[in-house]
């Protein structure tokens, strides 16, 4: 039998065990049989952040067939986390493959005990409708000294750690413009 | 000492009974390994030289070079000789005559581990014709036989060796490619050196063979059964790499008995076209 350099090479690396096999005369019958028996998956990994609080633990996605997350660990490599995640970052694959995961927006009308879907325009525009009366109603222009305040104390805005700079500042922005003083943030509760 | 690989032997067998002749077999081998008490032998690299080597990326020694007990590999290749000669396998004739070529030319075992740690394939295959044997066995024979001498080796220099700061694709004792590879409790992976065994950390996403970063390109797959067990696969280079997570396992065994337990796992990327 002659076995070129190429040949070499590959029984001497990654087909170690390979080797070992022939090496030993064995046959491969049982591993064939065994191989056949098993349910294959294949998967591709892809880093990711977690997305749930600001401090930005990184992740590994395990994606299969159609691109459907089959598994969510800790990136090992990552400076910030080192591999290690909280339970609820151990949990993320849930956020996605979840059968109690919302998809549509839910609307409980004052005084109802029910729950119901609706659209996201209908949702949407009722938030902006509400904020606007709101706003309007309690807007304040000047307080009991008769300083200019241009200020509303009935709504309260609590941000997400998960926001990132530039929402934030946009939400800043948002909030200030229709007069909000009650700007919160996950953090600091 | 030789790592002792006997004790994980039985438990692998009941956890994968396919694999139960491949280990049978093996165990003959490593019962006489551990019985071989390879001398050390002395090594002197200055810590100077030791750190500049390692800061361009060179393996403490290269392969061709390593400073091993040749006469206790020998010996050992005599003794798995005439054990496997013994044992009425079709190439007993072969392996009767490897044993007289050993004990009769002083050369012709010093040859056979050059030619495996050279990576000279022709000169192993024409040792092999010399007497008739499959160059495969010869070429296993050699190379476990070199195993002791090697660990000798690793146990005297590997703590020398700074392995967070090396992060290459091959092995930072003696520059030889992984065979496989192992998630530890931390989900960190390490490779595992196919020749010497050492082990040192590398990055998850990344192969270790054509160091492409492209997670596109990058995979693995497993069985459904088998949890524990990746082989993690490079669309651009084609190579593979079998993984085991220790973080499933409460005890696993040393790497190399993993790898002849998984051989299954082999043929299936064989057949999709790693190689």
């Amino acid at each position: 039998m002659n076995v070129t350099r190429r040949d070499f090479f590959k029984i001497t690396g990654a087909s170690a065990a390979g080797a070992a096999i022939l090496g030993l005369g064995l046959d491969l019958k049982p591993f064939q049989s065994h191989a056949q028996t098993l349910k294959i998956r294949s998967a591709k990994e892809t880093t990711s952040i977690c997305c749930y609080c600001g401090v930005g633990c990184g992740v590994i996605c395990s994606t299969g067939k159609a691109g459907k997350i089959i598994n969510i660990e800790g990136d090992p490599d990552h400076p910030i986390n080192e591999g290690a995640l909280c339970a609820k970052g151990a949990a993320l694959s849930q956020l996605v493959n979840n059968k109690d995961r919302l998809t549509t927006p839910l609307y409980r009308a004052p005084n109802s005990t029910q729950w119901k879907k609706v659209e996201w325009d209908w949702a949407l525009s009722t938030i902006a409708k509400r904020v606007k009366d709101t706003r309007d109603k309690s807007f304040e222009l000047k307080n009991a000294k008769g300083q200019v305040v241009n200020r509303t104390t009935a709504i309260a805005n609590v941000g997400s750690a998960a926001l990132d700079n530039e929402e934030c500042w946009l939400i800043q922005a948002l909030m200030r413009s229709l007069g909000l003083v009650y700007i919160e943030h996950q953090a600091r509760i | 000492m030789t790592q002792d690989f006997i004790p994980h032997i039985d438990r692998l067998i009941q956890q994968r009974p396919a694999s139960k002749t491949a280990l049978e077999a093996f165990r003959e081998l490593a019962i006489l390994m551990a019985q071989i008490t390879p001398a050390t032998r002395p090594v002197q690299i200055e810590k100077r030289v030791r750190d500049v080597q390692q800061k361009e990326g060179f393996p403490l020694f290269s392969r061709a070079d390593l400073p091993l007990d040749m006469d206790a590999a020998s010996d050992l290749l005599k003794k798995f000789l005439v054990k496997l000669g013994a044992t009425g396998r079709d190439d007993s004739e072969g392996l009767k005559k490897a044993l007289k070529q050993v004990e009769h030319d002083g050369d012709w075992s010093g040859r056979l581990f050059k030619g495996i740690l050279g990576q000279d394939g022709k000169a192993v295959a024409e040792l092999a014709t010399e007497v008739n044997l499959d160059p495969n066995v010869l070429l296993f024979l050699g190379r476990t036989a070199l195993r002791p001498s090697i660990q000798v080796l690793r146990d005297t220099v590997s703590g020398d060796i700074d392995k967070s700061q090396w992060d290459k694709g091959y092995c930072p004792l003696c520059g030889s490619q992984p065979d496989m590879a192992c998630f530890e409790k931390t989900g960190r992976r390490y490779l595992h050196c196919e020749l010497c065994g050492e082990e040192w950390p590398y990055p998850r996403i990344k192969c270790p063979f054509c160091n492409t970063e492209e997670q596109e390109k990058l995979g693995y797959f497993e069985a459904e059964e088998e949890e524990g067990f990746r082989v993690y696969f490079c669309q651009g280079c084609l190579r593979y790499i079998k993984t085991i997570d220790k973080k499933v396992f409460e005890e696993a065994a040393p790497l190399e008995l993993e790898s002849l337990a998984t051989l299954h796992l082999d043929l299936l990327a064989q057949e999709k076209g790693f190689k």
